[in-house]
């Protein structure tokens, strides 16, 4: 009988018994087929267009495009905390740095591959989306101007987004003209559609000089793109052998990638490193140090994203701006560190004496711990703002980190409470024998003791606040799930995708929790908490 | 100083707090209690006076602007005395600052919703993201469809910019919480114009889309009539009169059903689809947007019956009427310039043409109460350019290029003798005329 | 003024009960006074904007309708008839929540210390996939998963009775007749007499020796009483559903349970179970090793050392924040209206279109605060029995 090598572990392990085997092969069946559905559906049924061309939309909401450098520098300041974790600890530390590393890389890279995950489409200078209604009238306005040119040359600079237009080729008019002027360096992509034979189409700058040719369109061609200079073009379609004499064009102008954007997510790897080399300077690389510089990137983080009138050059960005993926972040870790003081106070309240403080501390924690976040959030949003003068409005921001704060803070109070009873009685009573008064007790023997016993408790209650945070949809906030809500619903042609929307929202919460418990769960271990 | 005795004599809640010291059964008690009553009776003075008229700052604004108006009367009276010509031009400015004077000294009545909003720099519009053709996000995250549109239309009336907007995105039951407590400058989410909510929440400004509630139901079962719907399972999204139109329904026609009510589109959408309810009851407009995503479009019929009226337009809210007249003036703006065929490609034509109305509308020749409304006289040339007129804006988002609902020969096509030539008309779009 | 600052030759401010007087003094003002200004503030705002806000219509017909419920409901009912209607929905979810979730996550949580590393694995996977993805995105999916089933003209029929299909299971049920009351009261004192009969008996046991059969007789007069009443005043009437005429099909009579709640149901129940399961799991890891070899030593097999060793004293460290966990389930029922479930967040929502929204809020607010103070009751009921228990 086998006890070692692979036969052993698998004997040991799988089929130790009867019982055991016929569970290992039941489920090792039901893991298969499971398995097996998913990877069929994932890659072969399921259409992730609701998802993929909305990318940045899920990532940090309609935020403007001309401040994408401050979230993202952010991201260098966390990635710099992330090189320091990974010399101080290694392991997970490390993983995340490397997945941030080619993340990042990717994400600078993509848009000059090629590879379009739906970036910001608008052009904020021209009032966008003269739809086809007014092309028909300004063609007509054009007719009435120049008949000659009517129908050969269609002006289609004042048409921004995606736009469709509907042209027709015969015997007699074998070549369409199309012209636009660019004020602004922008990428260009034209493609022709619904076309039965073949086409030519060319990108012709003003002295006639072809820059891109595609001859050869049939169906749904391929589209031609390229990065213009300010000037005017032309787009010219010549009929080839056609069958039929309409055909549409399709016709979409974009800001060209911006550079610095770009440049930023590359230069990442670069923050890893400095993070890496500071911690490997002995006087700075220590945990107490770490935690200074967590809190107070943390601070810059935030401001950068978020924005203040206070700081030139750092505009507040609109809140309803403000959303996705990044508001979810932003309004756990204000949670989570806002509360922890306010924990604290409550639960030394709960602790004393004093019948008043006493009896508001439990009250506030009881009540709020007693009814559903999204009630709280519903109050918070037409109470809060009445007891303010009527000129002052309060922003739905931060309506949300106090509503989110006070309630995380009565959850801290219970998790300080319970580590601070954990907290052996012999510490207090070796405090009082050495002369400490109580208060004296409480802030120097007992509190740190058991914060230090709730840290995996801190880590457990930020996976659930950074979960609830998609609540603040009740106060009218883009967060992740509140935008697959939206894309699916907003748009005809997304709203039978919910499926893919919903998993992939629920794969992106599930790396950050996992990886969060995964940290709790290390950490339990370091301080070998439950093993005394 | 009576009214403020008056408010804390009414109040329960010293009493209250009073006993609640007493519980503790301990002499010392009896401070905290007077204590309590002195911090309650401070708070609610100081509740009082920045509630009750104006503050000692206003005050101090006030006499501050007096006594300018005071020396700008000297010095106009000096001059009158002086020069002996000109006492008309200095009794005038001596009214002009009078009237300054005045309007600081009533800083709320006069600082309306248009001062506000010109000095915020951009309108604030509760409005949705989760409807086609109504209100949605497109692919870059912009705010866009025939509810927002309206809302850029009023943006660029009172600010020249259709993109100074702020859309605040609620849900249906904080409509009116929202619109009553003036928070947003305008309501336009799709809102219902009845006679309940125009008492409670806001003013309605004009109706710009007619709607119905309607049944859609798989061809499959046969049914041809509302009115066979008796035992059916009914599938509705909650939090709109859409529940309670059908509640009325089925009870005024002693018809059994069993609703089920949820908050998202595509979960009913997938419930109807599945069979897990036989009915799908919306507004008939969504209902033939949503019939379009269905698998097999032909295997599902929309009932002939509507059984609710359902006049969509903007709310504004209670208490300034020279809002209310901006907001309905625009609405007409829009309506109008298609009857009068002036739209975003001709708008400057227009101006310069020498068809009077529209050039009434585009502020050229005559008014349309620009002066009274504080707006300028070109402001609806500054709308069509931005927004297109009414027919525009319904192409835009809910005909050809929205959602595709026809317009022609429907109730949101323009009054039978509107005096345009190509445009849809004989429906119920009509509105004050412009003069 | 030296023996009021000196009293008992302590300075004042040194005076411990002094400085405790004053820190509470002051703590009161600034609570009172933080409180009643919101308080004041708010209400006056309130009658300044013409927020409608009151209870008056608490009697008013609510002429909306109620999807399922569990006691008979009519739109013609007053407010307060349907929101007690909504309420019981929330309670009924999150009853029968709270006993599957713990059912399901003690056999995780048993399961992930299984020698079988599959078995474990699982239940680690289990436990990782189900509580770190938001609950409302489960209970969309498990709503989903319900849907596949085939529609309620196709459904599954068995015996006759009892149907299964995307609206939900349909199963006979009993309504009350006439003789209800009588019934109930007789069943009452039968169970009553049954809990007698078993404290006396089990006494007399420990004291005689002799064995009595206590928890028999105890059963055996609480069922006697039960049929005899069913027989003597015919209570209840079976009722089994049956399919409507008309195109739709639908079933009438006796219970359904729809589709949304088991969705609810379901989601609630895994989500939690996964929870519970770690919190087992750690409980039953801080019983100390030196229990389990003792009950193997006595000669007990794993699953009787687990169910009478292991488990009643890794119960007092489970129970706390399994109490927390159960609250927490109560709360997240609050996510139902998502999938149309007619809990009390969408019920009051639909109210609010003519009901003054922030009322009925502040009511759906105090029902689940009380239904907290419930389980927080419970828990600590617990707490002192067990205590008690430990030092007994």
């Amino acid at each position: 009988m086998l006890t070692v090598g692979v036969p052993g572990w698998i004997r040991a392990n799988l089929f130790a018994s009867p019982t055991d085997g016929i569970i290992t092969i039941v489920l090792g069946l039901i893991i298969a087929i499971a398995i097996f559905q998913s990877i069929n559906w994932v890659f072969f049924t399921a259409s992730w267009e609701a998802v993929t061309s909305r990318v940045p939309l899920y990532v940090i909401g309609r935020y403007p495009q001309e401040f994408y450098w401050r979230p993202e520098t952010a991201l260098l300041l966390i990635s710099v905390l992330l090189g320091m974790a990974w010399r101080l600890w290694g392991g997970i530390a490390r993983g995340f740095a490397i997945a941030l590393i080619i993340v990042t890389i990717l994400a600078g890279t993509l848009p000059y591959l090629g590879v379009d995950l739906g970036a910001p489409k608008h052009d904020s200078t021209v009032v966008p989306d003269q739809a086809s209604m007014s092309l028909r009238e300004k063609q007509r306005d054009i007719a009435d101007a120049d008949p000659a040119n009517a129908i050969d040359q269609k002006d289609i600079t004042d048409l921004t987004g995606t736009t469709y237009l509907a042209g027709t080729l015969d015997e007699e008019d074998r070549t369409d003209y199309y012209t636009f002027t660019l004020e602004e360096t922008k990428k260009f992509v034209v493609g022709l559609r619904q076309l039965q034979g073949t086409a030519k189409l060319t990108i012709e700058d003003q002295s006639n000089r072809p820059m891109e040719i595609v001859v050869g369109i049939s169906g749904d061609g391929t589209l031609v793109e390229d990065t213009l200079e300010p000037g005017t073009y032309f787009v010219r379609v010549d009929a080839g052998h056609i069958t039929n004499d309409s055909y549409v064009l399709s016709y979409s102008v974009t800001d060209p990638p911006d550079l610095l954007v770009n440049v930023l997510f590359i230069i990442n790897f670069l923050a890893v490193a400095i993070g890496y080399g500071l911690a490997t300077i002995r006087s700075i690389g220590t945990f107490r140090n770490f935690l200074i510089a967590a809190i107070v990137f943390f601070i810059f983080s935030a401001i950068l994203v978020i924005g203040t009138s206070f700081i030139p050059g750092l505009d507040p960005v609109p809140t309803q701006d403000l959303g996705g993926l990044t508001l979810n972040l932003l309004l756990a870790a204000v949670g989570i560190v806002c509360s922890i003081p306010i924990g604290i106070a409550l639960a030394l309240g709960r602790r004393s004496h004093l019948p008043f403080l006493k009896y508001f501390c439990v009250g506030f924690i009881e009540i709020i711990r007693g009814v559903p976040l999204i009630t709280l959030l519903f109050m918070s949003r037409h109470l809060l703002p009445l007891t303010f003068p009527e000129n002052v409005s309060i922003d739905e921001l931060y309506l949300a980190m106090i509503t989110i704060t006070l309630f995380s803070s009565a959850y801290m109070a219970e998790n300080v409470r319970g580590g601070m009873a954990a907290v052996a009685t012999g510490q207090t009573e070796a405090a009082r024998a050495l002369g400490l008064r109580g208060w004296q007790t409480t802030i120097m023997i007992t509190l740190p003791q058991g914060l230090r016993n709730i840290i995996p408790a801190i880590v457990g209650q930020a996976i659930s606040l950074f979960k609830d945070t998609s609540l603040v949809f009740i106060i009218g906030m883009l967060d992740l799930v509140e935008m697959g809500r939206v894309t699916i619903q907003g748009n005809l042609e997304f709203v039978d995708d919910g499926h893919e929307v919903y998993i992939f929202i629920a794969a992106v919460f599930w790396i950050f929790t996992f990886s969060m418990s995964y940290i709790s769960r290390r950490i339990e271990r370091a301080l070998g908490v439950g093993q005394r | 100083m009576m009214s403020r005795f008056e408010i804390l004599g009414c109040s329960p809640n010293t009493e209250k707090i009073a006993i609640l010291g007493g519980n503790y059964n301990m002499k010392k008690q009896l401070l905290i209690a007077i204590l309590a009553t002195v911090s309650v009776f401070a708070v609610a003075f100081s509740a009082c006076t920045s509630d009750d008229g104006p503050t000692d700052a206003d005050l101090q604004d006030a006499q501050a602007t007096t006594s300018a108006a005071q020396s700008a009367l000297s010095a106009a009276n000096a001059r009158a005395d002086a020069a002996e010509a000109s006492a008309d031009e200095a009794m005038k400015m001596a009214e002009e600052a009078k009237m300054e004077a005045d309007q600081a000294m009533m800083p709320e009545e006069t600082g309306g919703r248009l001062a506000q909003v010109q000095e915020r720099g951009h309108l604030i519009c509760a409005s949705r993201n989760d409807v086609p053709g109504y209100g949605f996000l497109d692919d870059s995250g912009r705010s866009v469809g025939f509810d927002i549109d309206l809302c850029r239309a009023v943006a660029t009336a009172v600010l020249g910019d259709p993109e100074a907007i702020e859309v605040v995105f609620i849900n249906a039951a904080e409509r009116g919480p929202t619109i009553q407590s003036g928070e947003v400058d305008l309501l336009v989410r799709t809102v219902t114009w009845t006679t309940s909510r125009d008492a409670q929440w806001g003013n309605y400004a004009q109706t710009m889309f007619y709607d119905g509630q309607g049944f859609m139901v798989p061809a499959d079962l046969g049914v041809t009539s509302a009115y066979e719907l008796s035992g059916a399972a009914v599938c509705v999204t909650s939090g709109t009169t859409t529940e309670l139109n059908m509640a009325d329904f089925f009870r005024q026609n002693a018809m059994e059903y069993n609703p089920q009510v949820f908050e998202d589109t595509d979960i009913v959408l997938s419930s109807y689809e599945s069979g897990a309810c036989d009915v799908f009851t919306n507004d008939r407009s969504q209902l033939a947007a949503l019939r379009t995503s269905l698998q097999n479009p032909a295997d599902h019929v929309i009932l002939p019956e509507t059984i609710s009226e359902e006049p969509l337009g903007p709310v504004v809210p209670h208490g300034d009427d020279q809002w209310f007249d901006i907001v309905k003036t625009v609405m007409s703006g829009l309506i109008y310039a298609e009857g009068y065929g002036i739209n975003s490609g001709n708008v400057s034509a227009k101006a310069s043409g020498d068809d009077v109305k529209a050039k009434r509308l585009l502020g050229t020749e005559g008014t349309i109460g620009q002066e009274s409304l504080g707006l300028s006289e070109t402001f609806m040339q500054d709308v069509i350019n931005a927004v297109g007129n009414y027919g525009e804006i319904y192409d835009r988002n809910l005909g050809p290029d929205g959602i595709d609902l026809p317009r022609e020969g429907g109730r949101n096509a323009l009054w039978s003798d509107a005096p345009c030539g190509d445009c849809p008309k004989g429906g119920q779009i009509y509105a004050a005329p412009l003069r | 003024m030296q023996s009021i600052l000196y009293p008992g030759g302590i300075p004042l401010w040194r005076n411990v009960v002094f400085i405790q007087w004053v820190v509470q003094i002051i703590s009161a003002i600034v609570i009172i006074a933080i409180v009643s200004g919101f308080i004041f503030n708010v209400a006056n705002e309130i009658q300044d904007r013409e927020i409608p806000f009151g209870f008056n219509f608490l009697d008013d017909a609510a002429q909306i309708p109620i999807g399922e419920s569990v006691i008979q409901y009519d739109p013609s009912q007053s407010y307060l008839y349907g929101f007690s209607v909504a309420a019981l929905n929330t309670i009924k979810a999150s009853v029968l929540g709270v006993l599957l979730a713990t059912t399901l996550g003690i056999i995780i949580g048993v399961s992930r210390l299984s020698r079988n590393w599959l078995l474990s694995r699982l239940a680690l996977v289990y436990i990782e996939t189900f509580r770190n993805i938001p609950l409302l995105i489960q209970l969309l999916f498990w709503f989903l998963i319900i849907l596949e089933l085939p529609n309620v003209r196709e459904g599954y029929i068995f015996f006759d009775a009892f149907y299964l299909n995307n609206s939900g299971f349909y199963l006979p049920w009993a309504t009350p007749l006439g003789g209800f009351w009588p019934w109930a009261i007789l069943t009452v004192i039968g169970f009553a007499g049954g809990i007698l009969a078993f404290n006396y008996l089990t006494k007399r046991e420990i004291v005689t020796g002799q064995p009595s059969y206590p928890i028999i007789a105890g059963i055996a007069i609480f069922v006697v009483a039960t049929i005899v009443g069913l027989i003597i005043f015919s209570p209840l009437e079976l009722v089994v559903p049956e399919r409507q005429e008309g195109p739709f099909g639908r079933l009438q009579g006796g219970a359904r349970w729809s589709g949304s709640f088991f969705a609810l149901l379901i989601g609630l129940v895994v989500y939690t179970s996964a929870f519970i399961a770690e919190i087992v799991r750690a409980g039953i890891q801080a019983v100390n090793r030196g229990q389990t070899e003792a009950a193997r030593a006595l000669g007990l097999h794993t699953n009787a050392s687990l169910r009478w060793v292991i488990f009643p004293q890794a119960l007092r460290v489970i129970i706390p924040p399994l109490i927390s966990q159960y609250l927490n389930l109560t709360k997240n029922s609050s996510l139902a209206a998502a999938i149309g479930y007619p809990d009390l967040v969408s019920v009051s929502t639909t109210m609010t279109q003519i009901a003054p929204a922030i009322s009925l809020i502040g009511m759906v607010m105090a029902t689940y605060l009380a239904m907290s103070l419930f389980y927080s009751l419970v828990g600590n009921i617990y707490n002192r029995i067990t205590r008690y228990a430990g030092v007994g």
